[in-house]
């Protein structure tokens, strides 16, 4: 932008602008970051977006397995950790989120895919699915 | 002039640092496997009791669910083994998640096998 705006319209903007007919051409990507396939990268974002929803729907399981349960123990202590651990039963598919996408931050996606995969096979809310 | 030499961003945390982060999950970790053999000693015991009344009056005697029982007995050792493992290049507060996330997922999983182990006697 130049310093008085009824300029701009006067001009075709500076050199580098990619719309400008004889721009340089842009870059060449860098060959020492791999990039991903044209395409693939939106469909790990709709990917990611079903995890987040499957991960959303286990919390809900859980907080209605939770609701439902009517176990209690004897003894204040063991009560207290017992609902505490119901506590983290709810927060689980969270927590595991966060911390697969910790631990794959540098990794190739396909690790992440799979740590995320692996939450979901191992937090099913069985309580919530098997009618007592 | 002299430089100073500045501080890295990020300081490797401390190992009394790393210790007071695990002990108190090695503790909860720790609480989950009392509760798991407590477990498998009362259910043992009261299958055995149920099932010695049950010849007696002629009903068919109810299996141990071993398998859930020794899962849930191997579940927080793994996960805090598998714990220390993955969080142990990580700063404080990621080993930390990682070490919540891992009891998060023994409480689950704990809860799941219960209802599996209720299923399979049906």
């Amino acid at each position: 932008m130049t310093e008085d705006p009824d300029a701009d319209a006067l001009g075709w903007g500076e050199e580098i602008d990619p719309t400008h007919a004889e721009a340089p051409e842009p870059r060449p990507a860098d060959p020492s970051h791999p990039r991903l396939a044209p395409g693939s990268g939106s469909l790990l974002l709709i990917g990611y977006g079903v995890f987040a929803g499957v991960y959303l729907l286990y919390t809900i399981g859980w907080f209605a397995a939770v609701l439902r349960n009517t176990v209690t123990l004897s003894g204040l202590i063991p009560e207290i950790l017992y609902q505490f651990g119901e506590f983290l039963a709810i927060v689980a598919p969270a927590l595991w989120l966060g911390a697969a996408l910790l631990l794959t931050r540098a990794r190739r996606p396909i690790v992440r895919v799979l740590w995320l995969l692996a939450g979901i096979l191992v937090l099913v809310p069985w309580p919530m699915l098997v009618a007592k | 002039m002299t430089v100073e030499p500045t501080e890295p961003a990020v300081r490797a945390p401390h190992r009394w640092q790393r210790i007071a982060v695990v002990a108190p999950f090695a503790v909860l970790y720790g609480y989950d496997l009392f509760e798991a053999v407590s477990d498998t000693v009362g259910v043992t015991a009261q299958i055995a009791m149920f099932n010695a009344n049950a010849v007696s009056v002629g009903l068919a005697p109810v299996a141990v669910p071993w398998v859930a029982l020794v899962a849930s007995l191997l579940l927080p050792p793994v996960v805090f083994v598998l714990a220390f493992w993955l969080g142990r290049r990580l700063p404080l507060l990621g080993t930390a998640l990682v070490y919540l996330a891992g009891l998060a997922t023994v409480a689950a999983a704990t809860l799941s096998l219960g209802t599996l182990a209720g299923l399979l006697a049906g």
